[in-house]
Formats: structure tokens, sequence, C-alpha cells
């Protein structure tokens, strides 16, 4: 059978016209910004972060005026980065801020509006209470990544794609190389099968695919699954591209102290999978923030395998980026949250329990032309913001109206993300507060 | 025909005798006996064996029975003189043993016969016996495409159902069961009382029982005490529990000891460093096993309730511990009668925790006089409650907001999904307190989180010195008073407006073993305990949560999200129902969910989209967890995927995460969908199973699961090729995919054939069916290797395979080269197929195993 013969069986087959999508994925590379969201799972204190408190105020359980936080108690000061950026003298806080500053604009003063660790995630990175909003990683790999075999990682936190894309869960990258070539056999130069038949299979698979997918009366599920699998499956052969960025040696999985830490391997390959690529987004997961005891303690050693995290992303990047020539560092946009923040009093266990103002730090390659929005009272009570998004810093005279909410955090991430088609979907309710501006 | 009759009686002498495993000789007929074999369906199993199987088989019985020549000499076919039923039933066995052996002995195919040829492959006793084997292999090509039932439940009336069969098939393999044969298929196709009793049939054994725990698990993850960050052990600690390490200890102190003796060489042929290598072993295994039954302890509790078809509420009221003889001889050492291997892991009994004490040097005994810990089912299991842990703050409202969701289906978070009053939010400090909108959810869980009250913020029982389980800040408060149990500013223990009976006010509990013994009473006599089971295993059986009520009006999709939810909600209560009406019988409720069109769901008649978006969680097209698809693998191929040396399959090991495996502590959520990265997987789990499948079942001797219609020598440009391909693909689709939709197989069969004529249109393609260019000398193209793993994976199943090379003649070759590869595969079995037939089905299983209905259910 000369090729001709073998099309005109393919065609006689149904196979034949499925073979132009191939063609098409292999062409497929992402070189724009990578979204990387890193959630603070639990509930981070912004008092002792990035909206330092150094005061006293009324602990309402006592009815007693009380140190919001020991370090100010022990006559610690706020420190500042050159730009201006305030920050508690607390756990590797300096490191952070001196290291990353300049690329950092913090968001104070985010009403989160509950104290439900549920609520609290899933207001504050889809911008409603209710269910069904994706996240804007989530947004960003639907609009940025079809195709992308990669285009979402996910390592837990708010993940919801609300069907418009799915998440990959990333991880030991020397069962990753099977992955990337499963038509070679372990340990053996060779392979399953020829490649003109696999063409064949691969055809035959597509077709089966165009078919299902075609019998609009299946479930929803069949469909959503071929669906996905189809496109899973375009982008598959792309896999191969990881192979020039896997790393020789992994990110230690654990602290200096011996804790786990697994934020840095999340980090080296969510930047592997992008310097391929392969990838638009990424969430990364930094857990240990809920300390309802011993607050001090817990939350330092939480907020320092943070900062770890944060600075090896920047420095891996441009690490990556002297090595292999690629421009990841530039591409990054990152933001960190969490559920919301914490009391500022200590409970009888010396821990915090939940407050439902927090922040949010972004950060980006040269940095904003604005590093600090919003901020709360000395008692860290909500402040509204002025029409010009300076701060009206009289608790009294706040505007709810025009207090930073996670729809305005959302409205501005999906700004940041150039994925503001989906709103009239997953539509915001912002009012008149607008912080698009603060991005330039 | 009756003189074939006659020849048949006399070969009955050794008719079928033994297992002859040698392979054909050059006069052996080249046409398959199963060639172009359908069922007659018009008649039944039952039918068919008496009309047409009786009067050739009866014919046997002078030899084939019991004491009867042909059995003396090993036949391992028997019939049961005068008795047809009977017979039958040895017929089926021996099929399920043999297969196609059944019909290959009498015609001489491929296979040796001490009768000698008693019929042709082309006569009709052959076609008898072949349809015989069609009929009784397990899991036979249907008939036809049964009937889709619509829905009867309201809000689902415009949905067609998987048919009974199908049902069938999927819940097997949905709970790790073998695939239902023919005869249990055909007694489903038109009853649904029949398929409710082979339904329950599938929950037993140790598939279903692993199925079980690991839906358990994806609510409680109390493995993360295994596959997690945190050790068992470690977790529950031996400040309280006084012989955790007990056990551990001494066999690792045993094995430094034999090593000691051993020296430095732990390796070498010594006596002493065997036994160390021993003890070392031993100690291992006893560390691991006494983890995992700590982590699994509440799995094993609802897995002894369910297998033992108690009443289901007994997971909350049991007043015992499920305990193996890893953790029974460390937390208990009293309660068992009989003996016990203390090593064997799987010996699980109920006991008790005796060992244990209430600070360094003070017993339970002493403090409380009390001979072990109180019980009451999962709410008071260690690992639990430690999976679940509280503060001083929390006040075990995160315990009492689990015991919410997983036995009463109620999401207390989601009670009041808005935002809160923002001066209550900063005001508030006891939300328990009246006064406050925080009140309306904490009316409901404070009282629940102070039953537990005698369960510290750790999960140890009464941890302040056996006195309570209050913090040392409360107890130095002026809110405190002597005896106490709980704090006096929170609302007292309580469940759903009762309160729990104390000695007093906020004191112990009166009348009860412990608080949770009186919660558990409680939560299974309220009407959401049987709602809340159903939920509870929606997670497990349908890969999905519950619908979520919708919240936003302006939702666009809002009123066909309402509908759906309604429904589903009604559907939950009627099943709740069935539960309470059955003795809360675990096993019947998943019948009737499995029968319900939350599992059986495959057709919209009529929708729009938003009804399908709606539904889009609906019926078919479940992903299968890695756990899932490893047995499926099993049920339907026969084998597991997994290396050699490896316990268990590559799913659940090198590809478990990647392919949606949970850790229990930081991944806990399962994709619904596939990513890059598991269509991967299921690449290479293709690749490299297919070739080795199919090198395997074309080895003469080797029963056929997948392949039981065709033969090496089945030939795709005959008419009866072609037949007997399609019936194969029919028979595989049904297998893999559950369906046999005549489009399908005609896809199946267009890729076959184009995977042939594309091996016939290479220059001199390769006879074998691996090639390795690295391995043929340098002259070999590298381009065209194609890698077959060729081994013997079970060398117990009673046939050898391995690839005689040194045993090949000149004259062989010349055979071969004159057309007649038989003498070459008399010595490479299947491994030689100059035909090029088999590489095609190669081709075709790595289509049918990645496709989307493989994987999905």
């Amino acid at each position: 059978m000369d090729r001709r013969d073998l099309l005109k069986a393919l065609f006689a087959a149904g196979l034949a016209p499925a073979l132009a999508p191939f063609a098409r994925a292999e062409t497929m590379r992402y070189e724009g910004p990578i979204y990387i969201t890193v959630f603070a799972e639990g509930g981070w204190d912004v008092t002792s972060l990035c909206d330092p408190k150094n005061g006293q105020r009324l602990n309402p359980a006592s009815g007693e005026s009380v140190w919001i936080n020991h370090w100010a108690e022990a006559g610690e000061s706020i420190a500042s980065t050159a730009n201006g950026l305030r920050y508690a003298p607390f756990a590797d806080n300096e490191r952070l801020f001196q290291t990353l500053g300049s690329k950092m604009m913090v968001i104070n003063g985010i009403d989160t509006q509950t104290n439900a660790h549920n609520a609290g995630v899933r207001h504050t990175f889809s911008g409603r209470f209710a269910d069904g909003y994706p996240a804007q990683t989530a947004l960003a790999a639907a609009k940025h990544g079809a195709g992308l075999p990669l285009a979402f990682l996910s390592n837990g936190g708010y993940r919801e794609t609300a069907g418009l894309t799915q998440f990959t869960l990333m991880q030991d990258p020397s069962t990753l190389n099977n992955l990337i070539n499963p038509n070679e056999p372990n340990g053996i130069d060779s392979h399953y099968h020829r490649a003109d038949s696999l063409d064949l299979i691969a055809a035959a698979r597509q077709s089966r695919l165009d078919r299902l997918m075609g019998q609009h009366q299946l479930t929803q599920r069949l469909s959503d699954a071929a669906r996905f699998m189809d496109s899973s499956r375009a982008g598959r052969d792309q896999l191969a591209a990881l192979n020039d960025f896997l790393p020789e040696t992994l990110a230690p999985a654990t602290d200096a102290d011996g804790r786990w830490h697994p934020i840095l391997r999340q980090i080296q390959l969510a930047l592997v999978s992008a310097a391929a690529g392969l990838t638009v987004s990424a969430d990364l997961v930094q857990w240990g923030f809920d300390t309802h005891a011993n607050h001090d303690n817990s939350q330092s050693i939480a907020l320092s395998q943070l900062s770890d995290g944060l600075i090896y992303l920047w420095q891996e990047a441009a690490d990556m980026d002297q090595r292999f020539g690629t421009n990841l560092a530039s591409r990054l946009r990152v933001v960190v949250a969490s559920d919301f923040g914490r009391t500022p009093w200590y409970n009888d266990g010396d821990g915090k329990d939940h407050w439902p103002l927090g922040s949010a730090i972004l950060m980006r390659d040269g940095g904003f032309a604005q590093h600090t929005v919003g901020g709360t009272s000395d008692d860290v009570e909500a402040l509204s913001l002025n029409a010009d998004l300076s701060l009206n810093a009289d608790p009294q005279a706040a505007d709810q109206s025009r207090i930073i909410r996670p729809a305005h955090l959302q409205q501005l991430l999906r700004y940041w993300a150039n994925v503001e088609n989906y709103n009239s979907t997953f539509p915001l309710e912002t009012g008149s507060l607008d912080l698009r501006s603060l991005l330039g | 025909m009756h003189r074939s009759f006659i020849v048949f009686s006399l070969g009955c002498i050794s008719l079928l005798a033994g297992c002859s495993q040698e392979l054909p000789g050059t006069g052996s007929p080249t046409t398959a006996p199963v060639a172009d074999v359908r069922i007659d369906c018009n008649a039944n199993d039952d039918e068919f064996f008496s009309s047409k199987v009786w009067p050739i088989l009866r014919e046997c019985s002078s030899c084939h029975v019991e004491g009867g020549v042909a059995v003396n000499q090993g036949a391992r076919f028997i019939v049961a003189p005068g008795n047809a039923s009977a017979s039958q039933g040895l017929l089926r066995d021996f099929i399920t043993l043999a297969g196609d052996r059944l019909v290959n002995k009498p015609t001489l195919y491929q296979v040796s016969h001490g009768g000698g040829h008693l019929f042709d492959t082309d006569s009709p006793e052959a076609a008898t016996l072949a349809e015989a084997v069609l009929r009784y292999s397990q899991s036979a090509p249907q008939c036809s495409e049964d009937e889709s039932p619509v829905a009867e439940q309201p809000g689902y009336r415009d949905v067609s159902l998987i048919s009974r069969t199908r049902t069938l098939r999927k819940a097997a393999i949905m709970l790790g069961s073998e695939l239902p044969d023919t005869s249990t298929l055909n007694d489903v196709r038109d009853d649904d009382n029949a398929l409710r009793e082979q339904l329950n049939a599938l929950m037993q054994g140790p598939n279903f029982e692993a199925w079980l725990k690991s839906g358990a698990n994806d609510r409680l993850l109390s493995r993360k005490y295994l596959d997690g960050m945190s050790e068992a052990q470690e977790t529950l600690g031996g400040t309280y529990y006084e012989a955790l390490y007990e056990r551990t200890g001494e066999a690792f102190a045993s094995a430094d000891a034999a090593a000691t003796a051993c020296g430095s060489d732990l390796d070498a042929d010594t006596s002493e460093c065997a036994l160390a290598r021993d003890e070392r072993q031993r100690a291992n295994l006893i560390y691991q096993e006494t983890q995992r039954a700590l982590a699994e302890e509440p799995l094993e509790l609802i897995r002894h309730v369910v297998t033992n078809d108690l009443p289901y509420r007994e997971v909350l009221t049991a007043d015992y511990r499920m305990m193996n003889p890893f953790t029974y001889e460390v937390l208990d050492g009293a309660s068992w009668q009989g003996s016990y291997d203390p090593l064997d892991p799987t010996d699980w009994r109920p006991g008790q925790i005796r060992r244990y004490r209430v600070a360094w040097g003070v017993s339970l005994q002493a403090r409380t006089g009390r001979d072990y810990l109180p019980s009451a089912g999962i709410l008071s299991s260690p690992v639990f409650l430690a999976r679940f842990p509280s503060t001083e703050t929390n006040r075990n409202r995160a315990r009492a907001r689990w015991t919410y969701q997983f036995f009463l289906g109620v999401d207390i978070e989601r009670l009041a999904v808005r935002a809160m009053d923002p001066e209550e939010l900063k005001r508030v400090t006891n939300p328990g307190a009246e006064g406050s909108s925080c009140f309306g959810c904490h009316s409901l869980l404070d009282p629940v989180a102070a039953t537990f009250q005698n369960w510290g913020n750790d999960g140890h029982f009464l941890d302040r010195q056996g006195y309570d389980a209050l913090p040392p800040s409360y107890i130095g408060s002026e809110h405190y008073q002597p005896d106490d149990r709980w704090y006096r500013q929170q609302l007292p223990a309580g469940f759903n407006q009762q309160t729990m009976p104390t000695i007093a006010p906020y004191g112990p509990v009166n009348g009860h073993d412990d608080g949770l013994r009186w919660l558990a009473g409680q939560i299974v006599t309220d009407d959401r305990f049987a709602t809340g089971t159903v939920q509870f295993w929606f997670k497990g059986l349908l890969g999905r949560e519950p619908l979520l009520q919708p919240l936003e009006p302006s939702d666009p999709n809002y009123s066909a999200d309402l509908e759906a939810w309604q429904a589903e909600q009604t559907l939950i209560r009627e099943l709740g129902q069935h539960f309470r009406d059955n003795n809360e019988s675990l096993k019947s409720l998943l019948v009737e969910m499995m029968m319900s069109p939350l599992f059986r769901s495959e057709r919209f008649d009529q929708a729009s989209n938003a009804r399908r978006e709606a539904l889009r969680e609906l019926g078919i097209g479940q992903l299968l967890t890695p756990e899932q698809l490893d047995r499926k693998l099993t049920a339907v191929l026969g084998q597991s995927w997994k290396l050699d040396w490896q316990q268990r399959g590559q799913l659940l090991e090198n590809y478990y995460l990647f392919y949606g495996g949970i850790d229990s502590d930081g991944i806990t959520e399962r994709p619904q969908y596939l990513n890059s990265m598991m269509v991967s997987v299921t690449e290479r789990m293709a690749n490299e199973l297919a070739c080795e499948l199919v090198f395997q079942e074309f080895w003469p001797g080797m029963p056929r699961t997948l392949f039981p219609m065709v033969e090496i020598t089945t030939d795709p440009t005959t008419e009866a090729g072609e037949a007997a391909i399609r019936t194969n693909l029919q028979h595989l689709m049904w297998r893999l995919w559950g369906t046999t939709e005549p489009a399908e197989v005609d896809a199946a069969w267009a890729l076959y054939k184009a995977l042939y004529e594309q091996r016939l249109s290479w220059d001199e393609p390769t006879p074998y069916l691996s090639q390795v260019a690295i391995w043929s000398g340098p002259d070999a193209d590298p381009n065209e290797d194609e890698y077959c793993p060729v081994r013997d994976r079970d060398s117990n199943d009673g046939v050898a395979i391995s690839l005689n090379w040194d045993g090949i003649t000149n004259s062989d070759w010349v055979a071969a080269s004159n057309g007649n590869p038989e003498p070459v595969r008399a010595h490479l079995g299947s491994f030689y197929n100059p035909e090029q037939t088999l590489r095609p089905w190669v081709g075709v299983l790595v289509y049918l195993l990645t496709d989307i209905q493989f994987l999905t259910e």
C-alpha cells in the first residue's frame, strides 16, 4: 500500500480529517505573562507583615487595652524599605522586603467580610461569596493557554475553573520523564510503536473523540470529559519541551530545621513548565497560617517559609533566565493573599483568631508606581479610599462603598491578566471603587 | 452427524485430557474453529445448552466423569451424567479455566488430543462448542444493545439511563469486582430486582473492601497519617498511648542486636547476618503496619460494619475500636479471645484502648477508675480527632463542623454564605452568645462542639492529668469551677435543642459513658443521619459532591441549577428513607444509588444547554480514580499495570499523584477531568501493556480473555476473518468500554485494517512482535523499532512462555520462507507473526485503552 492508498483508507475510515489539530498543537508555545497566585493558607497576620501595627487596642473579650503584637510590646519598631514600604520586624520580613520590596505593591485593608475559612477563601480568590466563579489563574489559563498541556498548574487553594479549563498537579520530575515520552520504554533506547503506526492510532483516537463530542445527547459529564481529553491530548506532545529545562537537582522539601517546606519545589516545577512555554498560570500554597494557639512561633514559621519561597521564586527565575536565555523574571505577575487576617489581639492560648481585614501583595519586575494602597486604622479597622485612591485615614468617616473588598482585588487581577472578557459571565460587584489605574 | 457422534464417543477416552501445551504440529488445521461464530440471541443459555450442547457432551460421560478414564488422566473437563443443569455449570467452569480449548481439542486445532480428531473446525459441532465458549466466557458481548430505560424519578424524566446489563458492568468496575459473566448479565437484562440482587452480590471481597475504605478516606482523610507528612505514631504520641512504641522499640532493638552480631557487612552470607536481615525486615514491618493500622482504624470500622451487614449507625455508636495485631498489642492486650498471628495485618477485630495513661506515671484506671477509653465509633477515633484538631479558642468547633458535614450532610459554613456585619466581626468574641448574627450558626455548632469536651485539642482523652481536657489558661480563669468539663461562657453541650444530661452544669455527662456517646445516639436518630449518609457516599460512588444550592438568582443558569438541586435533594431524601427502611444497610443504600439516575444517566432526550449544564456531573463520564482504574485493568485485562518488583500497580505508585491521587494531607481533592499529564500516564500505560497482552494471549495454551474469537492466523482479508475480528472487537469494546455501538465497531475495524495494510506496505516488515535496532546489528534502522515486552508474567500459571531460538532448524526457516510459519512458531509462539496480524491488535488495544470511555464510567 502506498501513501496515497493509505490516505484513502484513512479517509474511508473517517480518520483523515483529524490530522490537522495535531499539527496545530505542535507549534504552540506561550511567551506571555505568567500569573502566579501564592495562597497563604489559614489566614495570615498582616499586622506582623505588610500592614504593621505597633500599638495597643481594646481586646473586646477582656475589655482591656492590649498589645496587638508581642514584638511591639518588646519595643521593636516598624521598618521600611527605600521605596517606603512598611513592614513588621517579625519572622524573615526584613529579608523579604529588602530583597523584593522594589517589585511590590501592597494592598492593605481588604475587607473579606467574613471570618469563616471557606467563605474567606472563596471570596478573596473569586470575588464573591457564592460558589462557581473561577480563580483569576483559571481565567488566565482559559484565555491564554488554549492548547497548552500545563496551562494551569495548581498545588491547592482556590482552584475553581468553572469548566473553562483543567488544572494539573506537577509532581516528582523523575517520573515526569516517563510522561514526556510515553512511546519510549524505560531503560531501552527504542520505542513501542513506529511513528506512522502511531499516526494511525492518533488519527483514529481523534476521529473517535470527534464522534463522541458530536453526540449532543450524551451527558454533559462525558462530553466534558471528552472535551478535556481532546485539549489535553492535543497539547501533550509539547511536554517534550520540559526536557530542556528539567533541573538536575530538586529544590529541598524541608527547611533548615527539617520542617516540611514544599513551596520551593512547587515553584521550581512551575518555573520549569513556564520556561518550556507550557504554562500560563500557577497556584502555589504555603500552609500553616491558621495560628489559633502559640501564634508568634507558628505564624513566624509560616511567614518565614513564605518569604523563603517568594525570594526563591524571583531568584530561580533570574537564574533560569541566565542559564537558558528565557525571559521568566520579566514575565512574572505574582499575587500573594490569604483567607483573611488575624485578630489584633492574642487569645488566652497566645494565639490569634480570625479577623476579616487582610492584605494582598502584588509583585512584578520593575515594581509599581504606587507601592502601598489602602490601609487599616491603628485598631486594624477598615478605612476607605478617596477618589484618587489615597487613604481616608479617618475610620469614622469611612465610606463603605469605597472600602477595598475582594471584588475590587479580583477586578484588578482580571485586568492585570487581560481576562476582562469574562466579566460579563462572572460579573463582579465593585460599585464606584476601581483599582485598575494602579497598574498604570 | 450420527457418525460424528460415534467417533466423538470413542474419542472421549482421552478427550480434553491433561494440559497439553505443545505448539501445533504441521498437520494442524489452519482455520480457527471460532472464526465466524455468533451467539444465537433467540435462545437463552439454558435453551442453547439443552438443545445443542448437551446432545454433544452427554456422549462424553463414559470418560469425562469423576473416576472416568479421561479424568484419571488429568482432564479438567467433567460431565455430570444425566444431569444437564450440573453439566452446564461444569462447562462454564471449564470455559472460565481453559476457554477455547473446549473446541480446539476435539478439532486438533493447535493442540494435541489423545482421542484424536473428532470433527472438523468448520463442522456444526465445532460451531456449537465455539458458541458455548463465546456465551460462557466472562463478559461476552451482548446479543444486542439493550434498551435504555427512561428515568422514573421526578426531575429526571428527560434522562435516559444505561441498560441494566451496563449498569451491572459499570458497578462491577467501580466497586473493583470481576466483570459479570453472560449468564449473570442475561439474568438482569429485563429485571430490576435481579439487577438489585446482583449489585448487592458485588459488595463482598477484598476489592470491595478496598473501595469502601478508599471512599471513606476521601471524606475522613485519616490516611494522612499513612501517606502524608505526619506519621500516625508521632501524631498520637507515647505520652498518652503508653505502649505505642513498645513493640516497635523491641523489634528495632532486636534488629540492632542482630546487626551487631552480624558485623559491618549486613549482606554477608552468614547465619548471623541472615538473622539480622530478617530482624530488620520484621522491625520495619511492625513499624509500617502499626502506622497503617492506626491510620486506617476509622476506615476499618466502616468496613467492619458494612461487611458484617450491621446497621450503619454503628459507625458512630460502636462501643469498641477496630484493631489488628499490630495495634491490639500496643493499645489493648486483654480483649481478644483466642489466638492470633501477631504479624497478620488482615486480622481485624474489635478491641478497646486500655493501655492509656492520662499523664506520665498516671494510668487511666488510677485516675478515672476506667479500664479503657470510651468509644463512640468514628467520633472518638484517635486519628479522626487528630485529623480535625482543636485549639483553645476553636474549642472543638472544627470537629463539630465536620461531624455535621460527614454524618448529617450539613455544611455549617454554607448556612450563611453572605457578608457578615463588620461591626460584629470586630466586636463579638463569643459567637455562641445570643445577641449577634453569629449565633444563628453557632447555636447549632457550639453545643455539638461541647460534646467533645473530654477530648483535648490533639485528641487525647482527659489530657489534663485525667481531670478534664480544658486548657490551663481556662483553669486559671475566674470562670472555671471545680469539676467543670466545659467552658462556662460557652453554650452547654447538646444537639438539636436537646441538652446533654450532666451531673452538674458544665460538669461530666450523666448517664452516658462519654459526651460523644450521647451525641452519637442523638445523631443516628436524627432524620438527617440518613440523608447525610447518602451524601457521605456521593464522592466515593459518584465521584462528586452533591449539588450545591444555587444562591445567586442573578446567575444566568440559576433556574436550571435550582431545578436540578431540588430534584437531587428529593432523590437524596428518598434514598435516605430507603436506608432507614432497610435497617440502615449501607449495601442496600449503595444498590439504590446505583439504580438511580445519579449513577446511570446516559442521555438527555431533549435538553437545553442550561439543563445540561445544571446536570453536568450526572451519570456516565465519571473519571476513574487511580485506585479504580488500577482495579479496572485487572478486571478487564486480567492483569494490573505493574513492574515485577512492585506490590501495587504503577497507578498506585509512580503515577499516583500525577493521575489524581490524594495524600489526604495537602492534596485532598481529586481532579474531575483529564489533563495532559494524566493523558500521558494513560498513553504510557497502554504502550507498556498492549503488546505484552497480545503476546501472552496468543501464546499457545494461554487462556484467552481479550481475544477469544480470533487466532494468529485469522486473515483480515477474508470475509470470515473480518467477521471474526469484528466479533472480537465487539467483545473487547464491551469489556473495556461497556458499549458495542456498530459505528464504533466499524471504526475499530477500520483502524485494525489500516494498521494491517500499513504493515504490508512497508518494505520487509518484521515478522517478530518486537524489533529493537540496538539489538539487531548495525544495519538496523531505529525508526523501524517496535518494542514489545516479552516475558512470562506468571510463571505459575502452568504455561511456560519462552522463546526457543536454538530449537529452530534450517528446515523450519525454509518452511517459513515457503509460506509455512508453523515450524518456526512451534519454537517462538506468538512472537513470530509473519502474517502481521498481531501488531494491529496492539494498536487497537492502545486505541481502546486510551479512550475516554475506558478511563471513565
